[in-house]
């Protein structure tokens, strides 16, 4: 309940800066824990045969009786969403691979929803009881009599926008530990001047059932992965650290020779170029961004802005710009779950809708909020699939998936060139936006001085704040090189941190942003 | 019989199934949290929200490897494999000659302070008291911002947690506390589409924490709306008076300087300067963990190392670092503590609108947005937001400017240090003035 807790925040995982460190006895995760029936499961027929039926024997009749407890007292609507999360972390350090974290979570979000009012518990324990306890504790939000719970519930059919062959419960410690050692091996051979290395190898295995009481039954199955490097160099006394990472919906396989390098590579490459860059003057001026991590631009600029949460409630500054002209004509906005593989892709949401290409802006309107199950109500609009939760203990918001800007008719090169003085931006950490105000901001942690159209001195730590409607309206150019950022990003809205992707093509925004260097910083 | 008795029992036969499984050395917490969350919204109960959380850590040291792990499912058949799986996977790691449980003596010393950080009438608070002090909260919210306002979301949260803490090397710890908080967020109308909003929480370890949620309503109100009409200003050298509640981003900033990873990971810009000045005079700052009714305290830290005060900056001189007993064995040093407990600061005379006053000119920082800070360099770069003052008075908010620097340079920039701390956290910075910088507008 701090005020962190209500901020709306983006955070980069390449472990270039990292925000403030608080050493803890467990955070992160690592490996081994194999469900009780382990195996990339097919999506079940009926109730009694879904992977929490089978491994917990939460079926039918349970979630009949829980239901029944959750619409006890008049709700409009009641969901259950089950969910065991297995995390695996294994890290090298000092040219060691000394040590492994694993997270287990396993339980019940129980909603009764009456109107806009949400009553929400949750149980870590899934046996019948304690799911019906939670379910009378959610029922209190609605002060009527019982509702009747469906006569039967249909497990529906999904898409799967991230297939894998081998799941991460039958891959061993064993099997990952070579990755760790090559990319630290590569890394140190790859520069002298590299000083320290750190790499991690982390992987998750999610498996949720959503039932709700309009009868629908939805199973998901939601493996991830991330392979990380960052190092620390040393030249002339001074040091720099950076850092690159990998990270998506995918198995093991799709880490080979080819990824080991350019995670070793892109690390050193990313870090030594630091010691030639210095932080850039401070004012206003045009940004270039460059194609991939930058859309966290959009992320803050618009993504959250377009959370229809925060439109129903009107403390949006986009609450009443629908249909409205927001850019040119060439800038199309999306978030879309549907990505093969990417990180913030997801097949249903967490309250079982389909996942979707959402149209945020188009062709320079702005179309469509991000909707849940209230303010899709709330709005009389389809659900757009955005309904997401950090985990069971966790109420649903609606929430980006992977946001990115369609490609644009320019040329990447003519954009650089059309800048007389300004910045190029290349990498980055984090960034942070107000919804109601617009106000946003994002940390560069390395880019380039654009002088005379070209790219000249490097630059890093800077944070460029501008606000979103108005960067919208400035972007005037969109290149044709969109690149979906491979790093894993997460976000956090009041307190709750989900998986995202996000992208972007080369764009340039002239003015309206402030650059925030110092005073005789590079100069142009 | 305490009520810590039967997950003191759990912990201990979890540490032996550790050992049974080839564990030479194990430390287990197990946590619980009860929470009870109101959020109100258009004078309705938005959301209700109340369960019971559980957690089990374990660390495991085989054979000279280390892991953790965390789990949710306390049933001893499910911790049985849990066990058995956590420590065969550890077989396969690197040993690692500085990982071993702390040393006995670190544990030594523990204060018998009560620290008081449980309400005993956590228990008796009903869940009538807990609605009428959100609607408090956002009914005077409401009746204060009337039309100019576009919407309130208040809300309540309480909790009550207990730990139980054992160690194969004789380390046992029991913790409890309570919190209560209430507060809102408030938007409201601008010009144009524009909605800024600000919020007012404020809570306690003790119920007596909330003082006025009347009070916390207005205050809401009246700083959101102190933000409309809030603009950039061209680029200019400005001191900057940083409120309390806010001041606390600066210092976390430059604090990720302090941790003994990043010194032994040659990533701290503050290695080797233990002894030296890094920041003005003006500036002491202790980790004090043992505070009644502070949201920090604690009589032992994560690893178990005895709480106390220590130190951190004493006159601008850097004193202690947090270093952990791991790091502590890789950079040959003693061990102090893991992470922050409650900061403290050594406080002013004179308050935010004396500075004002005295400075006549410059920026009243009310809050952040975005930033970050390079571990390895000191260099950092945040948007800042507030309020320009000139002739010691308030002129108009402003917006999207931008302060950046290095923090060897900018500490000593310190002029003035508030008369106010903030007791809403466990960093209670009081307003931090600087002199004269270059704060990025239009």
């Amino acid at each position: 309940m701090s005020d962190w807790s209500r901020r709306n925040f983006l955070r980069g995982a390449a472990g270039g800066l990292g925000m403030v460190v608080i050493p803890t006895f467990l955070t992160r995760s690592g490996n081994l824990f194999a469900s009780p029936t382990p195996g990339i499961a097919t999506p079940a027929k009926n109730l009694n045969a879904t992977y929490f039926a089978t491994s917990f024997g939460v079926d039918e009749q349970v979630i009949r009786k829980a239901m029944t407890a959750a619409l006890s007292k008049g709700g409009e609507f009641a969901d259950l969403f089950f969910q065991h999360q297995i995390n695996n972390y294994v890290g090298l350090e000092d040219g060691s691979v000394n040590r492994a974290y694993s997270s287990v979570d396993l339980g019940v979000g129980v909603r009764v929803v009456v109107g806009d009012q949400t009553g929400f518990a949750f149980t870590e324990e899934l046996t019948p009881e304690s799911i019906i306890e939670a379910a009378k504790t959610a029922a209190t939000i609605a002060q009527g009599s019982a509702r009747a719970i469906p006569d039967a519930f249909k497990v529906a059919g999904r898409n799967n926008y991230y297939p894998i062959e081998t799941a991460w419960e039958e891959i061993g410690i064993d099997q990952k530990i070579p990755f760790l050692d090559r990319i630290n091996s590569r890394i140190f051979a790859a520069d002298t001047r590299v000083k320290k290395a750190s790499i991690n190898f982390s992987d998750g295995t999610g498996r949720i059932l959503i039932v709700n009481s309009d009868g629908l039954a939805v199973e998901d199955y939601q493996p991830s992965s991330s392979i990380g490097a960052s190092c620390v160099a040393e030249q002339d006394g001074r040091r720099e650290r950076n850092g690159y990472n990998l990270a998506g919906r995918r198995d093991i396989h799709s880490y080979g020779d080819h990824e080991i390098t350019e995670i070793a590579d892109m690390a050193v490459t990313r870090t030594v170029k630091l010691f030639e860059a210095v932080q850039p003057p401070a004012g206003e001026m045009p940004v270039v961004l460059g194609p991939g991590g930058s859309g966290v631009l959009l992320h803050e600029a618009i993504g959250h802005g377009m959370e229809a949460d925060f439109n129903r409630k009107g403390i949006s500054i986009y609450a009443e710009m629908i249909g409205r002209n927001v850019a040119k004509d060439f800038v199309t906005v999306v978030d879309d779950g549907t990505h093969p593989h990417e990180r913030g892709s997801i097949n249903v949401d967490d309250e079982g809708n389909p996942s979707e290409r959402t149209v945020l802006v188009e062709n320079g309107v702005l179309r469509s909020y991000m909707h849940d199950r209230i303010s899709a109500k709330h709005y009389g609009v389809a659900p757009t699939g955005s309904g997401r939760r950090q985990s069971f203990r966790h109420t649903i918001m609606p929430r980006m998936r992977n946001t990115y800007m369609e490609n644009g008719p320019h040329d990447p090169m003519e954009i650089i060139k059309s800048v007389s003085k300004g910045i190029y931006c290349e990498e980055f950490t984090n960034g942070q936006v107000q919804i109601g105000a617009g106000d946003f901001s994002f940390y560069v942690s390395s880019g380039y001085l654009i002088e005379d159209g070209k790219l000249t001195a490097p630059i890093k730590d800077v944070n460029l704040i501008g606000n979103g409607p108005k960067a919208l309206e400035n972007v005037s150019m969109v290149g044709n090189d969109l690149k979906i950022a491979v790093g894993g990003w997460t976000c956090g809205k009041n307190g709750q941190s989900v998986p995202v992707s996000q992208g972007m093509p080369t764009v340039r925004i002239d003015g309206s942003v402030t650059v925030g260097g110092v005073e005789g910083g590079a100069q142009g | 019989m305490s009520k810590f008795d039967e997950r003191l029992e759990l912990a201990q036969w979890v540490v032996d199934q550790a050992t049974k499984s080839g564990a030479s050395e194990t430390r287990v917490s197990i946590t619980r949290r009860r929470y009870v969350s109101l959020d109100y919204r258009e004078r309705e109960v938005e959301k209700l929200e109340e369960s019971v959380e559980n957690g089990l850590s374990l660390a495991l040291y085989v054979d000279g490897k280390y892991s953790a792990h965390r789990t949710s499912d306390l049933r001893r058949d499910a911790l049985r494999s849990f066990v058995e799986q956590a420590t065969g996977m550890t077989g396969y790691l690197e040993k690692d000659p500085y990982r071993y449980l702390p040393e006995p003596k670190y544990y030594e010393g523990r204060s018998q302070q009560n620290l008081d950080l449980m309400d005993p009438n956590y228990g008796a608070l009903s869940a009538e008291e807990r609605h009428r002090m959100v609607q408090e909260v956002e009914n005077a919210a409401l009746d204060a911002g009337g039309d100019k306002i576009v919407s309130v979301e208040a809300g309540y949260y309480d909790s009550v947690s207990e730990e139980v803490v054992v160690a194969s090397n004789g380390f046992v710890g029991t913790a409890e506390g309570s919190n209560f908080w209430t507060g809102a967020s408030v938007t409201a109308k601008d010009e144009g589409d524009k909605r800024p909003s600000d919020w007012c929480w404020e809570g306690g370890v003790h119920r007596g924490g909330i003082v006025d949620p009347v009070a916390i309503g207005k205050e809401a109100v009246s700083r959101s709306l102190a933000r409309v009409g809030a603009s950039k200003i061209a680029t200019e050298k400005l001191p900057l008076v940083v409120e309390n509640r806010t001041s606390s981003r600066l210092l976390r900033f430059m604090g990720n300087g302090l941790y003994g990873r990043n010194l032994q990971q040659k990533s701290s810009y503050l290695e080797g300067k233990q002894g030296e000045q890094i920041a003005s005079a003006l500036l002491s700052v202790y980790d004090d963990p043992l505070i009644p009714r502070a949201f920090g305290s604690q009589l032992y830290d994560s690893e178990g190392i005895a709480a106390k005060r220590m130190p951190v900056i004493e006159k601008g001189v850097l004193k202690n670092y947090y270093i952990d007993t791991y790091y502590a064995r890789k950079l040959g040093v003693d061990a102090t503590t893991g992470g922050p407990s409650n900061i403290v600061f050594e406080t002013g005379e004179k308050s935010p609108e004396d500075w004002m006053k005295q400075l006549g000119r410059g920026i009243l920082v009310t809050g952040f947005i975005g930033g970050n800070s390079n571990s390895s360099t000191g260099d950092f770069s945040t948007g800042i937001y507030g309020f320009l003052f000139d002739g010691g008075q308030i002129v108009r908010p402003v917006n999207e400017l931008n302060i950046a620097g290095n923090h060897l340079e900018f500490w000593h920039k310190v002029i003035g240090v508030g008369n106010d701390p903030y007791v809403f956290s466990s960093w209670r910075t009081p307003t931090i003035v600087f002199d004269a910088l270059t704060v990025a507008g239009a």
